[in-house]
């Protein structure tokens, strides 16, 4: 868990710089404290940012120092198996959903996450998918008159 | 006025929608009222504001009963106001006595929201008289003043906590600066002209997050299996419940009238009192009513408190009264200390349609409670996809645009990695919310003073506020001092 914290701290201290540097860097820069310009407000949070990460930081390596054991880590126990496929088919769902268009790309969506969490039927999940897209298409796109992707094949 | 509004046929149907929805989804773990509200928003630009504002408020504190449902049964709370629940509700359960324990909190909510309605009626004009002395100053300082309360009430590490409030004062950042017109850190991409939406940040965080977790981590259910019955609570049970669910009214309206306090805060605040003040705390944890009474009347009567600041100052005071102020101001109405004047349809609307609400409440929670128990049997497997789509279709028909789908993704992602690391998404998403206004009041200030910040100590309501989140931040400090081995404690136990 530690270990952890001291990687998130690490990644904060970098943020807070990157969002520090572009702030000098804006039209405008950070301004007065007179006339404050638009880097003022970025460059202030990312100032404090920093600081509390850098504060974190120091207490955790001292912490580590009077206590060297590390607990069971935060990742340990995921199931990288179905964690890694869910974030892949949620972006690649996301990707091409203009294309394919909302009710085929919906469809393929829920068939491969549906399967992912544990329907093991496959004709139950054909099934499920296709209701599902189906219920959705004619909640949102006719009852809430949403506008979705229509993508090639118009629908 | 109020009731003249809230009866007319449109808005009946839609707190009733509201209530029913928010009662759903309060019910369903994975997804609460902010990830709800969320997608529900673009909804709402066909009605009038009154109705969306309406529904929107159902939807809030119909989660809150509706919470205490799975609660108590599945011992997985619905949304966060409810964990509390279910340490002694689903221990009564399991005593048999699921159907008083569902009964002692549909009737705490009622009671705590119907005299929080009251309240409401009659703290608005003096907090809208006390407003209308603020200026940026003062608007700066009590931002300031939530996040802290936030930041202290929510997060095991005040460190961290604040950590996670600059990084959402960040976030709020990116986007053409409104005074300017400069672009900030938009990465020449179109849709960031106007920052991150808050809509498809609190989904992430909240809703595909919880996905995730889901997704990767078994969810056992223990449900109480067999009939429920015996809802209404006995004369013991009254007994028992009653004082506790006064306190619970009188702390859940203070924490939720407090920027940063709500629902959530005042449901363990008012089960830590409880325990506290009982003459027999041992029977905590093991199926006491009162355990069940007090958090849940908090948790609805905060739920309700929290609008009087969000109507009379323009302050959101946590994170679901955040994603409302959004609404608001997409319907084009400036809440704050002269919505009464310029808007009082919909500031006395909302409050009575709330009456109206907390009845339906009682209505739907109490008889359709097998409807509820059907409800939790459907599995995560098929959920938790469906949850899914929602949120896309839900940030999608925002803009019409997958990049708003890709942030709350992104965001999705951030969200878990946050829960891993036990980092609070609420004073983040707070923050993000405030930012743009605290900022503009920061630079007004500094206009107007010429550059001089002894402007926020020298006017003394703006002194006031920041001498309280100063003994905020401090008091972590000072118990470290009295116990030296807090810090390590709170370093182990994140």
């Amino acid at each position: 868990m530690r270990r952890s914290y001291i990687i998130n701290d690490i990644v904060f201290i970098l943020f807070s710089s990157f969002i520090c540097i572009g702030s000098l860097r804006f039209k405008g820069g950070i301004g007065t404290v007179q006339e404050p310009g638009p880097g003022f407000m970025p460059f202030l949070a990312g100032m404090i940012l920093g600081l509390l990460a850098l504060i974190d930081l120091i207490s955790q390596v001292r912490s580590g120092e009077s206590s060297p054991k590390e607990g069971k880590g935060v990742w340990a126990g995921i199931s990288w198996p179905k964690l890694i496929p869910a974030v892949f088919f949620l972006f690649l769902y996301t990707a091409v959903m203009d294309r394919l268009g909302f009710s085929l790309s919906t469809t393929l969506y829920l068939l491969a996450f549906f399967r992912l969490s544990g329907v093991e039927s496959w004709r139950t999940n054909v099934l499920a998918s296709i209701g599902t897209t189906a219920i959705f298409y004619v909640g949102f796109k006719i009852g809430l008159e949403c506008q979705l992707p229509r993508g090639f094949l118009g629908f | 006025m109020g009731f003249m509004v809230a009866f007319q046929p449109v808005n009946i149907l839609s707190c009733f929608a509201g209530c029913f929805i928010g009662t759903l989804i309060g019910v369903l773990p994975g997804l609460g009222p902010v990830a709800t509200m969320s997608f529900l928003l673009p909804l709402t630009y066909h009605s009038s504001p009154v109705t969306s504002i309406i529904m929107l408020a159902g939807i809030y504190y119909g989660a809150m009963y509706g919470g205490s449902t799975t609660s108590i049964l599945v011992r997985i709370p619905g949304e966060s106001a409810s964990v509390v629940t279910c340490l002694d509700g689903h221990q009564m359960a399991l005593q048999g006595r699921a159907g008083p324990a569902l009964g002692i909190a549909a009737f705490g909510s009622f009671i705590g929201g119907t005299i929080a309605t009251v309240g409401m009626v009659f703290f608005s004009l003096p907090l809208v008289e006390f407003a209308i002395k603020f200026g940026p100053p003062e608007y700066f300082s009590l931002m300031i003043l939530g996040m802290m309360i936030l930041t202290f009430l929510s997060s095991a590490s005040i460190v961290r906590g604040l950590m996670m409030a600059a990084f959402g004062l960040v976030l709020a950042t990116f986007g053409l600066d409104s005074i300017s017109g400069v672009e900030r850190f938009t990465f020449r991409i179109n849709e960031m002209m106007d920052g991150f939406g808050a809509v498809p940040v609190s989904m992430g965080l909240y809703g595909i997050s919880d996905v995730l977790e889901n997704i990767e981590t078994q969810i056992r259910k223990e449900m109480v299996i067999g009939k429920v019955k015996d809802i209404l609570p006995n004369r013991q049970d009254w007994a028992r419940s009653i004082g506790a669910i006064f306190r619970g009214t009188i702390l859940g309206f203070f924490l939720g009238l407090l920027p940063g306090g709500g629902a959530t805060v005042a449901s363990f605040a008012s089960y830590a009192i409880e325990k506290k003040v009982s003459k027999h705390p041992e029977r905590f944890g093991k199926g006491a009513i009162e355990g069940v009474a007090a958090p849940e009347t908090a948790n609805n009567t905060a739920s309700q408190a929290s609008f009087i600041p969000l109507l009379t100052l323009g302050i959101p005071s946590n994170v679901v009264t955040a994603v409302l102020l959004g609404a608001l101001i997409i319907h084009g109405i400036t809440p704050g200390p002269l919505l009464l004047a310029q808007h009082p349809d919909l500031f006395w609307g909302v409050i009575a349609s709330m009456y109206v609400g907390n009845g339906m409440l009682l209505a739907l929670n109490l008889p359709l409670i097998g409807i509820w128990i059907q409800v939790l049997k459907i599995p995560a497997k098929y959920l938790m996809p469906m949850i899914t789509l929602f949120c896309i279709v839900g940030a999608y028909s925002l803009n019409n645009s997958l990049v708003d789908v890709a942030i709350m993704l992104i965001f999705g992602l951030i969200g878990y990695v946050m829960n891993k690391l036990s980092l609070e998404g609420a004073p983040l998403i707070l923050a993000f919310i405030l930012g743009p206004m605290m900022e503009t009041a920061l630079r007004q200030s500094l206009l107007k003073s010429d550059g001089d910040f002894s402007i926020f100590i020298t006017r003394p309501i703006s002194a006031a506020f920041l001498a309280v989140s100063f003994i905020l931040l401090v008091l972590p400090l000072i118990t470290k001092v009295r116990r030296p081995g807090a810090v390590l404690d709170k370093v182990e136990t994140g």
